[in-house]
């Protein structure tokens, strides 16, 4: 089945795409003698991490216990849990550290020792800093606490320390691809001092970062042992409009049915709402948009020379607007194809993707 | 990679056939012999050893090899051929280390040249293919994943040629050339920590290997460290005298750090050897524009130029040398010359509408002020400047105000626009504005007010 035959939103994979993102960070990687270990919580998907594995992936990262479940049952061996670690889950991680390699991360020294005790197999540790995001981690300069967790992690008998660990999400919110680079300039800095203050005690440690917009605009991660960029491999909207990647990189769209045809407003209506495209907005010119049209064919879809964006979001509906000589062309019916804002969250709202030819890819 | 031209030349001597029976012969080769089965465990790889060895033999031995085979012997001279082709032959008989290492390198050298010309010949995915044998019959062959490496850093595909050098350098971990390549190839990915890493880890292994010194230099230079760069070539030419890549380097960045007395001699000491080197001509003839030699420096640009037309450059700098001497006809002829075959540069017809101007055609010079600002006044504000001064001496007064005015809305403070400019309206008796320009540079402290 081709995708101009689907009736539904579905979650469009474009699979050339995906592996030609691929195959450029493990290039990138690979040159700079760095470790990739991806992060799988933007696909979620056991097949697209079998292209992973193709260009000699081994290692990679999950966001949640459950996770890491289903990926270890998908043949992965080593894996990094980067959340701070929920306690309540203590018994499940025990489990997996049983069958694979298994690396947690906190950001607190008291927490160490309770889940060391809860543990009976060995489970890597990662201590998360904060090197400017302020949504978890210890902050890179707060040596005291640091040392702290570093004190209680030397006297665990389950959990090895295995390094320091950051994300830098706020170059998400980067105003070009000039900031990104000096954020991802300032966290290496800070990790790289941090690794070498540590140097005696913990000669093994290593410095782990990870966000997709860092690592797709430096040219190499030198000096960095480790990278963990996940939505690199479909992209979106924001990362092409904050510069980081091409609309050509995108490799996902959402195909969105045409439902409502208004000339006098210049706008249509498509089956494919805020459950379809989740309803994370991006603004763009000081409008928010929620979405980029593109035109599906049978070898994925073409992107027009005009921008055109949903403009508005409700449970099911989309609004567009659209240039009345386009609209003209445009029937009850027709599939659209809608690049999403934030490719992660809108992965999520499905249960499964469909390959540009058709094909089911199943998903977590 | 003149590094390598005693064993390029060992290797591919062809026909080994030159009778010899010199004595002098006979103790060089023993003297290479001894060296190769004295030092072959050092850490060095044996190829980069046997160059070295055999230099350390010809240095001993060289008044007497001199006198044997005709004074003095330079490298590629017809006495260094002969020279080498009956070490050679007495290094094959009498050398087994030797025999044994130019077999090896033989069934080598004849799908790694052929790999070579390809790449020359810019047949990149011919050239990948054969190394792809070479790797899929021998994995463990580093030299085919060092020429894939080389492929794709010709190809500028940099973070695949690095992939490449580390498979290299994986099975072979003294391979000193991959890591200088490699060095080159982060370097072009803006990795500069990686690629002195790289540069590092070879002077460990072989803190005489003049190409680490060179690539050093290189990048030094890229990151505009002058003095360190000209430092970095300096020493690989300690090490490897011979190298013309490597002095050419030195000779250039020496200009870089106001040593143009020393960058002549450098690189005219390649002139010996390349006659013919366009790029060498135009170096010198840089040099001396520098040490304010200008006739003399036109010598060399001219030479450039004739040497190599298609580089604009090179016409372009005799042009500008010209016009620094005032000879005015002469620049335009190199403008001209440059511009028959890139017509659109800006900066190149501008230039050559102030040698017009100062020829006093003002017709030819405004024509060229125009097509320069077509091309790009963004980037060169300064083309309306000399644009109203060639309307004004045409007694286009209106026009030389409108153009003065668009140079001062990019240069409000500059004098000499606002003077010229105060002058064409004094002569169309627009006092008024005349007299703003006038308290403008009174303000501004210009001279002609004061």
């Amino acid at each position: 089945m081709k995708i101009n035959r689907l009736n539904t939103p579905e979650f469009v994979v474009n699979s050339a795409i995906c592996k030609r993102n691929i195959e450029k960070m493990v290039l990138k990687a690979k040159a700079s003698g760095s470790v990739f270990r991806p992060h799988f919580k933007t696909h979620q998907s056991g097949e697209i991490g079998e292209w992973f594995r193709a260009e000699g992936v081994r290692a990679i990262t999950v966001s949640s216990v459950s996770m890491a479940e289903y990926f270890a049952g998908k043949g992965w061996d080593d894996i990094t849990i980067a959340i701070p670690f929920n306690i309540r889950e203590s018994e499940n991680l025990n489990a997996l550290a049983e069958k694979i390699s298994v690396n947690i991360i906190v950001d607190d020294a008291g927490v160490i020792s309770v889940i060391d005790s809860s543990l009976s197999n060995p489970v890597g540790l990662f201590l998360k800093i904060d090197c400017g995001y302020h949504r978890t981690g210890i902050d890179v300069d707060n040596s005291f606490e640091i040392s702290k967790a570093l004190d209680a992690a030397k006297d665990c008998t389950n959990l090895e320390f295995k390094g320091f660990l950051t994300h830098s999400g706020h170059t998400y919110h980067a105003g070009s691809v000039d900031e990104i680079r000096k954020i991802h300039q300032h966290v290496v800095t800070k990790m790289k001092r941090l690794k070498q203050r540590w140097s005696i005690t913990f000669p093994q440690a290593i410095i782990s970062l990870g966000d997709t917009p860092s690592m797709s605009v430096v040219d190499n991660f030198s000096g960095i042992d480790e990278i963990r960029p996940g939505n690199f491999v479909f992209y979106d909207l924001m990362q092409a409009s904050a510069g980081v990647c091409k609309y050509d990189d995108i490799a996902v769209a959402v195909s969105a049915p045409v439902i409502g045809k208004y000339p006098g407003r210049n706008q249509i209506v498509v089956h494919c709402g805020g459950v379809h495209l989740s309803k994370e907005p991006l603004e763009i010119k000081g409008n928010k948009v929620f979405g980029k049209v593109v035109f599906l064919n049978d070898s994925g879809w073409e992107i027009p020379q005009q921008d055109i964006f949903v403009t508005s979001l409700s449970q099911e509906h989309g609004t567009i607007n659209i240039p009345s000589d386009i609209l003209k062309t445009i029937n009850y019916g027709d599939l659209l194809g809608i690049l999403p804002v934030h490719s992660c969250m809108t992965a999520d709202c499905y249960q499964r993707y469909i390959s540009v030819d058709g094909e089911l890819i199943e998903r977590l | 990679m003149k590094r390598f031209a005693f064993l390029l030349i060992l290797i591919f001597a062809g026909s080994f056939t030159v009778s010899y029976g010199h004595r002098i012969v006979d103790r060089t080769v023993e003297t290479i012999c001894d060296c190769l089965n004295e030092r072959q465990s050092d850490t060095i790889a044996f190829g980069d050893l046997v160059p070295k060895c055999a230099q350390e033999a010809f240095e001993i031995h060289r008044e007497k090899l001199e006198k044997e085979f005709g004074a003095p012997i330079e490298q590629g001279s017809g006495p260094y051929q002969q020279m080498t082709k009956v070490v050679v032959n007495a290094l094959l008989s009498d050398c087994p280390l030797f025999a044994e290492y130019i077999a090896d390198e033989s069934d080598l050298t004849d799908w790694r040249s052929e790999c070579d010309s390809l790449i020359r010949e810019g047949k990149l995915s011919d050239a990948y293919d054969l190394a792809t044998k070479v790797v899929k019959e021998d994995p463990s062959n580093h030299i085919a994943y060092f020429m894939r490496g080389k492929i794709y850093a010709q190809d500028e595909q940099y973070y695949r040629a690095v992939v490449q050098f580390l498979e290299a350098i994986s099975i072979k971990s003294d391979y000193l050339q991959a890591y200088t390549e490699m060095a080159t190839a982060k370097s072009n990915v803006n990795d500069l920590e990686g690629a002195y890493n790289a540069i590092q880890t070879a002077l460990e292994i072989d803190s005489t290997w003049a190409d680490a010194y060179n690539t050093l230099g290189t990048l030094y230079y890229k990151i505009e460290e002058y003095a360190d760069a000209a430092a970095q070539f300096r020493k690989a030419v300690q090490y490897d005298n011979q190298n013309a890549l490597y002095r050419y380097n030195l000779g250039v960045s020496l200009q870089d750090i106001d040593e143009n007395e020393a960058s002549v001699k450098v690189l005219s000491s390649l002139l010996t050897d390349y006659p013919e080197d366009a790029s060498v001509y135009y170096e010198l003839g840089n040099a001396w524009f520098s040490l304010d030699e200008v006739p003399k420096s036109i010598e060399y640009y001219e030479k450039a130029c004739e040497l190599n037309p298609e580089n604009p450059s090179y016409c372009d700098n005799a042009g500008f040398a010209y016009l620094q001497l005032e000879q005015y006809n002469k620049a335009i002829q190199y403008f001209e010359k440059s511009l028959e075959l890139y017509p659109d540069d800006p900066e190149v017809i501008f230039t050559k509408g102030t040698a017009w101007f100062y020829l006093e055609n003002y017709e030819m010079a405004l024509a060229d002020f125009n097509s320069a600002i077509a091309l790009n006044a963004t980037d060169y504000p300064g083309f309306y400047d000399f644009k109203g001064k060639a309307l004004k001496k045409m007694e286009r007064f209106k026009e030389a105000i409108s153009s003065f005015t668009k140079s001062l809305e990019l240069y409000p403070d500059d004098c000499e626009i606002l003077k010229e400019r105060m002058e064409c309206f004094e002569v169309l008796l627009d006092e008024e504005s005349a007299e703003a320009d006038r308290q403008q540079m009174f303000s501004l402290g210009c001279e002609e007010v004061n």
